[in-house]
């Protein structure tokens, strides 16, 4: 009788664990943005005595008109959605992904175009950063048929030698310093039509965010990028 | 891998039984406990735990145990528990624990995932067969849950993954019989 019941505990527990699938279901004309990580997606991030742990990078996805104007943010990783950086000093990080911030065009008391810990990110389009590569489930409404969506990414302190740790405020290459940024953030873009039969996208490398977060303008000169190219291997959207 | 740990702990739970009924050697634990978050996004996450336990000696046992956890959603816990008591028993004894298994998500939403907690306490003897337990451990809990948010212009969902690294706190009872 005990062994009928521990049998039938069993594979209760079985069926409950067979039903936890995937929890996005797709259907037709819903758009499946997945972003495949690369080779730097993880990046060491100093903590003390040195002492390093492998950090996510930041990430924002959000779409624009042809012509220009923010339309939508789709996703903004956690940290700086709510301001919930670690070890920062008070430094609210405005070059971690400024291209976002600029477009987004919401500022603050402070000047800087960032969400504050008071007025964070609305939380169901802000997300613990993946440790991996993960998809992102987008459906238009409103006849909303060409649109850009645009991708950035950053890692803190991904010094090379050109932006380096030891730049001087004003300097082309200056990051925000010991803690900043290193490598710049990286802008990817892809343009949708959906009144065209393509199913299939794949959003392309346009430049680089403004390296201190000064201004929203994107650079095209990569010349200076190395590993932070590593940090996404590819964006395929595809419409279901 | 989850069929790997609930056959584990059907066997351990097979065993358990199988062994306690010979030797009728039982004992029932029963806690509440918090952590205090150590990562981002942070919860601070509240548990009540229920432990029954064998005791092949008189300071190893090992037992399932199951209960709720609450984080951004609520979680069952199932897990295979081994404690060891430090020293001869005394009024106050030292322990080490491991506790290890999977959490169900009960929300549509959610999901549950890998469930650890190695920690160590003392427990203080109240009566003869009753011990007050306190434990201080470190506790992983992976969950994944949906995200939704709709504007004018778009309808956006995603699946968050959420490994919480937790600071445990635990306070309860066991019981012998």
């Amino acid at each position: 009788m005990k062994k009928m019941v521990l049998t039938f505990i069993y594979l209760s527990l079985v069926c409950l664990c067979s039903c936890q699938n995937d929890l996005i279901e797709y259907r037709h004309e819903d758009i499946k943005l997945s972003i495949e990580k690369g080779e730097a997606w993880l990046h060491d991030f100093p903590l003390f005595l040195g002492i390093k742990f492998k950090n996510p990078p930041q990430i924002a996805i959000w779409v624009e008109s042809i012509q220009g104007e923010y339309l939508s943010t789709i996703y903004v990783s956690h940290k700086i959605a709510t301001q919930s950086w670690e070890g920062n000093d008070n430094n609210r990080r405005k070059e971690a992904l400024p291209h976002w911030c600029y477009s987004r065009g919401i500022q603050h008391n402070d000047g800087l175009y960032l969400p504050t810990k008071d007025k964070p990110l609305i939380d169901g389009i802000s997300g613990a950063t993946p440790k991996g590569s993960f998809d992102v489930k987008i459906h238009p409404i409103n006849n909303v048929t060409r649109f850009v969506v645009k991708i950035e990414v950053n890692h803190s302190t991904d010094f090379n030698e050109f932006y380096n740790k030891s730049a001087k405020a004003n300097d082309e290459n200056y990051s925000g310093g010991k803690q900043g940024s290193g490598q710049p953030a990286l802008v990817y873009a892809v343009d949708i039509d959906l009144s065209r039969d393509l199913t299939f996208y794949e959003a392309e490398l346009i430049g680089h965010s403004s390296p201190d977060g000064s201004s929203g303008s994107i650079s095209e000169d990569l010349s200076n990028i190395t590993t932070a190219r590593n940090i996404v291997k590819n964006i395929i959207i595809k419409i279901l | 891998m989850k069929h790997i740990i609930l056959t584990s702990l059907a066997l351990l739970s097979v065993i358990t039984f199988i062994k306690a009924e010979e030797q009728n050697s039982f004992s029932f634990s029963t806690t509440i406990g918090m952590g205090i978050t150590m990562n981002t996004p942070s919860y601070h996450s509240i548990t009540w735990q229920a432990i029954g336990y064998y005791n092949p000696t008189e300071r190893l046992s090992v037992g399932m145990g199951t209960g709720l956890s609450f984080y951004e959603k609520i979680l069952i816990p199932i897990y295979g528990d081994i404690n060891f008591q430090i020293g001869r028993e005394r009024i106050i004894t030292p322990f080490i624990e491991l506790a290890a298994g999977y959490s169900f998500a009960l929300s549509k939403d959610a999901v549950g995932g890998c469930y650890l907690n190695p920690s160590i306490g003392i427990q203080h003897t109240l009566k003869k067969r009753m011990k007050l337990h306190l434990a201080l451990g470190y506790e992983s809990q992976n969950l994944k849950r949906v995200k939704k948010h709709s504007d004018e212009y778009f309808l956006k969902e995603f699946e968050e993954q959420l490994s919480h690294k937790s600071i445990s706190l635990k306070f309860g009872v066991i019981s012998k019989f």
